[in-house]
């Protein structure tokens, strides 16, 4: 795994002033009534901010979906109010707000061509042909599918019906890009090429984006910043280094990337736990000078990663850790007395995770 | 397919082939016989053979012999026609809703929705069509209401009527359009809805651009379900119509009972059943050409 914090650089500062675009307030949302109901958002407030790359991460069932289609319209939240531009967009049915969506499954029209899939919006809204074509045209290009202008849905590749959606979903240059999963479909490699694609087309056209996933990777990667989301409540809202270097609670630590979470005590902070990353790691061979500040363990198992090596050690009070070193460190094996250390500040407290509204 | 591959599928075919041998093409080959027969004066038929019977469907004999136009029974086919496709009409306007709102239903509902509909099935149509008689007669259930609770104080005359026949035909035939919409519907991902909804489409628009479009296939189907046995049926002319307003069916099952002239009745069922393949042949040719642009 490339280090998250390597691409940090060319992000918007966070001093640049921010302009709010959608502000969600204390939204809840609970499935059924009486004893049975089932409580998807727990009083969710956050802001979204205008131009930025915004995701809502998390496990399946966190409420990020749910979020997501409040936002569009389709469900209508038990409390708490949405706004967009400040005006609230509560009682506003789907088809008055300006936002699209790019669906998990793409929902494309069967019955109708690429461009008219493009179109839709554009015509519902009652623009002139002229400009219709012209716009349809345009994006067409921005996401390089000029070519099958006429051809149906079902005659694309997986990867191409999503660019369809795309497409479809930024025509009518909507204030607010909603992605539901956008990328789930998609093989690895595609994944991949559609992440850097997305990216560029937001950069491109200036839209503001929200994406919903719960692949902690592919947040890290596009994201300006991340909202983590378990059990209907937001966790943690920051950048992906932020997020990733200072994970504010246990959940959090454990979901974006590896971490080590060991208890207080024995890193001398009694009464919480401390979240270590993998690669903040380092093994010397135990006896070797250096040793004094370290925690001695046994390694179990090492696997072989491609770039990195991962180590399995045993401390001697029974804890796992987990090490990912770069290069393979000289002579430790499997059952090799070793000593695990590393810098005062890789230590991350980090809270514990209040139960969820879930049952 | 090579001749020897052929002969060697035949023997798989050979219960199909004997089936529609037996139970479509020999009862059509008797009725086509028939038909160019002359009737026998207890029913049943005898030489010689003659075209009389196709004559009188346009034709009556004056007392010389000679051949006047007469209309009787081309209104009764027009008629027919007139009545099948408003049945075909109402039964798509009742059939879409219906079948939509059971498509959006959750799965176990929508299965209890399904029986629901076939339930009319378990009891025989006649006694179905005989129940609306009880339900419309002038001291029937719908009168009595009217004028127990004081809207009119004699009995309104609802039987016997193209609307009454209308009526019972559309209630025979509105499962056969429910299900193949219900069945189109079904297969309809919601998703589609709301992204048509999420692309600014109000209810009516959704509907319009891509409920209709989709659904076609089934409304198609139940068209032909609804159409052909609507313009052929004749217990509900029968019963609701009294006899007075024949439909075509009722005026060939006529011919083989009561007016004992099974070459007439014979004739007139190949002219129906030419005038529906015309009309099936006519339609699967418009949506040929409307799949592929």
């Amino acid at each position: 795994m490339t280090h998250p914090a390597a691409a940090i650089d060319d992000r918007r500062s966070p001093a640049a002033q921010p302009r709010t675009l959608v502000e969600v307030a204390g939204v809840t949302k609970a499935f059924g009534s009486g004893p049975g109901s089932v409580v998807a958002l727990a009083a969710v407030s956050l802001s979204i901010f205008e131009n930025e790359f915004f995701t809502l991460l998390g496990p399946s069932g966190c409420g990020k979906t749910t979020l997501l289609r409040l936002i569009a319209g389709f469900e209508h939240p038990s409390a708490g109010v949405i706004r967009l531009d400040g005006r609230d967009l509560t009682e506003l049915p789907p088809h008055r707000r300006p936002v699209n969506t790019v669906f998990q499954s793409y929902a494309l029209f069967p019955h109708m061509s690429v461009a008219e899939n493009v179109a839709f919006g554009l015509e519902r809204l009652g623009k002139p042909r002229a400009e219709i074509t012209a716009r349809v045209r345009h994006v067409l290009a921005l996401v390089k599918l000029e070519a099958m202008a006429d051809r149906r849905p079902a005659q694309l590749s997986g990867g191409q019906q999503q660019r369809v959606a795309l497409a479809r979903a930024l025509a009518p240059a909507p204030r607010l890009l909603l992605l539901d999963e956008p990328l789930s479909a998609l093989d690895q490699k595609l994944r991949r090429e559609m992440q850097g694609e997305l990216k560029r087309l937001q950069r491109e056209t200036g839209f503001t984006f929200v994406l919903v996933t719960h692949d902690q990777e592919e947040a890290l990667a596009m994201s300006d910043r991340i909202a983590v989301m378990s059990a209907g409540r937001v966790l943690q809202i920051g950048g992906p280094a932020e997020i990733y270097d200072r994970p504010a609670t246990r959940f959090v630590a454990d979901f974006i990337g590896e971490a080590n979470l060991l208890p207080g005590g024995l890193v001398g902070r009694p009464g919480g736990t401390v979240a270590i990353r993998p690669e903040r790691v380092q093994l010397v061979r135990a006896g070797e000078a250096g040793t004094a500040d370290g925690l001695p363990g046994t390694v179990t198992t090492l696997t072989f990663l491609g770039s990195d090596v991962l180590y399995e050690v045993t401390l001697a009070g029974g804890t796992a850790i987990k090490a990912r070193l770069r290069d393979a460190a000289p002579g430790v094996e499997a059952g090799s007395a070793v000593v695990a250390r590393w810098a005062k500040e890789a230590e991350r407290p980090v809270a514990e995770d209040t139960a969820g509204p879930r049952p | 397919m090579s001749g020897t591959a052929r002969i060697r599928t035949l023997p798989l075919l050979a219960p199909a082939l004997g089936v529609v041998l037996v139970f479509m093409v020999a009862p059509m080959l008797i009725a086509g016989a028939y038909s160019f027969l002359t009737a026998g004066a207890y029913g049943g038929v005898r030489l010689p053979v003659t075209g009389e019977a196709y004559v009188r469907f346009l034709f009556d004999r004056d007392l010389d012999d000679s051949l006047i136009f007469d209309d009787t029974y081309l209104v009764i086919f027009g008629r027919s026609i007139l009545l099948a496709a408003a049945t075909t009409v109402l039964a798509v306007l009742i059939g879409l809703p219906v079948a939509w709102f059971m498509a959006c239903r959750e799965k176990r509902t929508r299965d209890l929705l399904v029986l629901a509909i076939t339930i009319p099935f378990w009891t025989n149509l006649l006694i179905r069509t005989y129940c609306w008689v009880l339900i419309l007669r002038d001291q029937g259930l719908v009168n009595a209401a009217l004028i127990g609770t004081g809207v009119t104080s004699e009995p309104i005359t609802f039987l016997y009527s193209n609307e009454a026949i209308l009526l019972g035909l559309v209630y025979s035939f509105l499962p056969f359009m429910v299900l193949p919409i219900y069945a189109t519907l079904e297969r309809l991902d919601p998703r589609l809805v709301e992204a048509a909804h999420d692309l600014y489409a109000g209810r009516w628009a959704a509907f319009r651009y891509v409920v209709w479009p989709l659904a076609k296939a089934g409304v198609a189907a139940g068209t032909i379900l609804v159409f052909v046995p609507a313009l052929g049926a004749f217990l509900a002319p029968d019963l609701l119509g009294g006899g007075r307003k024949l439909m075509i069916g009722s005026l060939i099952h006529l011919q083989f009972t009561s007016s004992r002239n099974w070459p007439f009745g014979a004739a007139a069922s190949m002219i129906l059943m030419a005038f529906v393949l015309v009309a099936l042949v006519i339609a699967a040719r418009r949506r040929a050409g409307q799949v592929a642009p």
